[in-house]
């Protein structure tokens, strides 16, 4: 019973306002910098062309060229993610409708199906236009250019110095258009992480305005980027976007970023196991 | 004065103004003019006004966190009103345009107190850290720095709030703020259109000055008033301070007339309108 | 099918809600439930439905405990005060959201029941625009869709005009003569009087009676 009311959990949460304002969105950018990267690059030779994946709208590499659309996803990613599925726990104590399915379902098996649903549906969101990009410049543009929008050389030690440090390097090395693919999952499951965290939280703390939901996730995600202003080039990166886009050349730690997510995780769990012992008034 | 969530209105203010004077005052050799102090404050770097790599431009996002706080928090003010059967309140203020300029004085009030103690709080922090000296440029300038954002973030607040009052106050948030950040992308638009559309827009720096964002950095304007203008080192002569602060003002009252229109016609048939029962 | 209370007591913020309840019930019955606001009738029905649980005592259906071997009585129907639909999705919207979590009935079962209740299942209108009635209409159709072996069913007849009052009569009627186990708190003494096999009176939280 519990995957079953996971399922139709997903189903209704990918079917709300919510869910389809962001996906949306997402799009839009997303379409907006392949037109961008189509009309930006025809004609080119394929010797002058930039490999398909770095112009994606994930990659960080973009911040060197034209990187309009990624600054607009990096500003709005802290606000989106909480729109799919951060809402659904608040809301339905808001209408009574916890009522309903708590008494078909159980408090813990309720609050746990919810916490898998919005896990899988900002998952969901945060992923299939990205992976839509992939296939779009698939079809778009040569798949054997290679430059890189740093317009380093591929012998150049800068350039080897900078892939070494993005995650999976061995990956993007041997299989680069896996690399973008395992790359768009990977930021796509922490947004599913984070989206689930609000929704955990509200599940502890009982609000009246949903507008608060969008403090947690929006102040931890500005508290990262706050936290690396003035630190030295060489130093382990902390902030969000250079841990989670794709082709950061930026030094980081595969690690830190697996323990946020991993307590993140961790301690959305523990919230609504916590808060399903709790009584439904 | 405005007795909502005075208390949040102090923290915020204070807390926001600290926090950017110490990741964003910094000048060299240990003492700075109050003019270069306000100009780093709204994006400046160093002597260097703003420019539109991504780095500066989620610097300058960064700059504005405390006005979002101050948006998610006071964005419920006229709101939650709404919420809390409106039917029984609305029925006891017939007159609810005069009760929602009422309200609107209060927020503004509050916006500007707020701007207040922010640059007041990232002042003072800067003269204990460093020398901090005043030049008559800079006090024009903080007229100019407390005026404008001041006038910004009321609108942006009571733009929130509005929306919120037809949608719900995760949606009023997310509209406005998602608008702020697309004007605050549109910093980078006439290069854009130089790139893909073979468009030079002559002056540069012409778009921005009816970007509303684009206000908010001091170090793009200029003045006609000569030890203002020469307190700031503007890239193009097409901003003006005072064009930016009449752009702020018209905002604010067709944001706030068109509030009075929508309070007055908007049908009291939900109870709550958070949950839209 | 019994069901049985025992001992069962409750506090909420320092205030005894149920104190020292024991009741014994059985399916195929109507058991009335009578006292004034704020006398427990609604709590009790939140911890029979496992919304809250006991600081003390057991409630158990056919031997088995509540929030020991279940954590919700395996087949309820509920309708509480307070309890809402999304209000953008229609009637029938709503009532297969809430049938899909458990899949115990279909599509037509559902429509049959919005009938029953005297409700069109094919309204377009969102639950948002129904009257007070409409919407009590509708929580009695998701309360007896899926053919509940226990109902606990809190002022049904609330906001309900003369016609309406009479149906949900005659559904509680069927739904005893159906074999369910259901439990009726109402203000209105004519419910209770009409429908109840059996009346209990609910005071600061203990129950007394059991009048025929």
């Amino acid at each position: 019973m519990f995957f079953r009311s996971t399922l139709t959990q997903i189903s209704f949460l990918l079917r709300r306002k919510g869910a389809l304002a962001a996906f949306y969105i997402l799009l839009f950018m997303v379409l907006s910098n392949f037109i961008g990267n189509v009309l930006a690059f025809q004609g080119l030779d394929v010797i002058q062309m930039y490999h398909p994946m770095k112009i994606l709208l994930l990659s960080y590499n973009r911040i060197n060229y034209n990187a309009d659309m990624t600054i607009l996803l990096t500003q709005l990613f802290p606000i989106l993610v909480t729109c799919p599925a951060g809402f659904a726990l608040a809301k339905e104590y808001q209408l009574g409708t916890d009522i309903m399915i708590v008494s078909r379902l159980g408090q813990r098996r309720y609050r746990m199906s919810k916490l898998l649903a919005a896990f899988v549906t900002t998952f969901v969101v945060f992923t299939v236009p990205f992976m839509l990009e992939i296939f779009l410049n698939c079809i778009s543009f040569p798949l054997n250019a290679a430059g890189d929008l740093t317009n380093w050389g591929y012998y150049d030690s800068a350039y080897r110095t900078a892939v070494g440090n993005y995650y999976m390097w061995r990956l993007f090395v041997r299989a680069p258009y896996l690399y973008a693919v395992a790359g768009t999952l990977l930021f796509g499951f922490a947004a599913g992480i984070f989206g689930a965290f609000t929704m955990a939280l509200s599940s502890l703390i009982k609000i009246k305005y949903n507008v608060f939901l969008f403090l947690p996730v929006f102040a931890l995600l500005n508290l990262s980027v706050i936290l690396s202003v003035g630190n030295p080039a060489n130093m382990v990166s902390l902030r969000w976007d250079e841990n989670l886009l794709l082709f950061s050349e930026v030094p980081k730690n595969g690690w830190i970023l697996a323990t946020v997510l991993f307590v993140m995780a961790a301690s959305s769990v523990g919230m609504v196991w916590k808060s399903g012992g709790k009584d439904c008034l | 004065m405005i007795r909502y969530r005075l208390r949040m209105l102090f923290l915020t203010g204070v807390l926001g103004g600290i926090s950017l004077s110490v990741l964003y005052i910094n000048p060299y050799g240990g003492e700075i003019s109050l003019s270069e102090a306000l100009l780093q404050l709204s994006g400046s770097r160093g002597d260097f006004p703003m420019g539109f790599a991504m780095t500066e431009m989620v610097s300058f996002s960064l700059r504005l966190l405390p006005a979002y706080l101050f948006e998610l928090f006071f964005g419920i003010m006229l709101y939650r009103h709404f919420c809390t059967a409106s039917i029984y309140i609305f029925s006891r203020y017939p007159k609810r345009v005069r009760w929602y300029f009422r309200e609107c004085l209060a927020l503004g009030g509050g916006a500007l107190l707020f701007q207040v103690l922010l640059v007041g709080a990232a002042l003072v922090t800067a003269a204990l850290r460093y020398r901090l000296y005043i030049d008559a440029g800079g006090l024009l300038l903080g007229l100019y720095a407390l005026a404008i954002p001041a006038l910004w973030t009321y609108g942006a607040t009571l733009a929130v709030n509005l929306v919120a009052v037809k949608a719900g106050s995760s949606a009023g948030f997310g509209v406005v703020a998602g608008f702020q950040t697309v004007c605050i992308v549109l910093f980078g638009l006439e290069d854009t259109l130089r790139r893909y559309a073979d468009m030079v827009i002559e002056p540069e720096g012409k778009l921005l000055r009816f970007n509303p964002m684009a206000s908010l950095v001091m170090g793009w304007h200029t003045s006609g008033i000569e030890v203002l203008d020469r307190a700031v080192y503007a890239p193009y002569r097409t901003m003006d301070f005072n064009h930016s602060l009449a752009l702020c003002l018209a905002l604010c009252l067709g944001i706030l007339l068109a509030g009075a229109w929508i309070i007055q016609r908007h049908e009291l048939l939900k109870a709550d309108s958070e949950t839209g029962v | 099918m019994e069901l049985l209370v025992e001992n069962a007591n409750k506090t909420i913020r320092g205030r005894r809600i149920l104190c020292d309840v024991n009741l014994e019930l059985s399916g195929g019955n109507i058991y009335g439930f009578i006292g004034r606001n704020g006398s427990g009738k609604t709590m009790l029905f939140r911890a029979l439905s496992g919304l809250i649980r006991l600081d003390s005592g057991t409630i158990s259906l056919d031997g088995r405990v509540l929030h020991r071997d279940f954590s919700v009585l395996p087949s309820l129907g509920l309708i509480l005060e307070n309890a809402g639909l999304y209000p953008g999705l229609t009637g029938l919207e709503n009532l297969k959201y809430l049938a899909k979590l458990t899949r115990r009935v279909g599509t037509e079962e559902i429509r049959d029941a919005i009938r029953r209740v005297g409700l069109d299942p094919d309204d377009k209108r969102t639950y948002g625009k129904y009257s007070l009635g409409m919407k009590q209409r509708l929580a009695i159709a998701q309360a007896v869709m899926e053919s509940p072996d226990v109902l606990l069913l809190d002022e049904p007849t609330n906001a309900l005009d003369e016609s309406g009052v009479e149906d949900i009569r005659r559904i509680i009627t069927e739904e005893r003569d159906r074999g369910a186990l259901i439990l009726l708190a109402s203000h209105n003494k004519e419910d209770i009087r009409v429908l109840s096999d059996y009346v209990f009176r609910i005071e600061k939280g203990s129950v007394s009676g059991a009048e025929v």
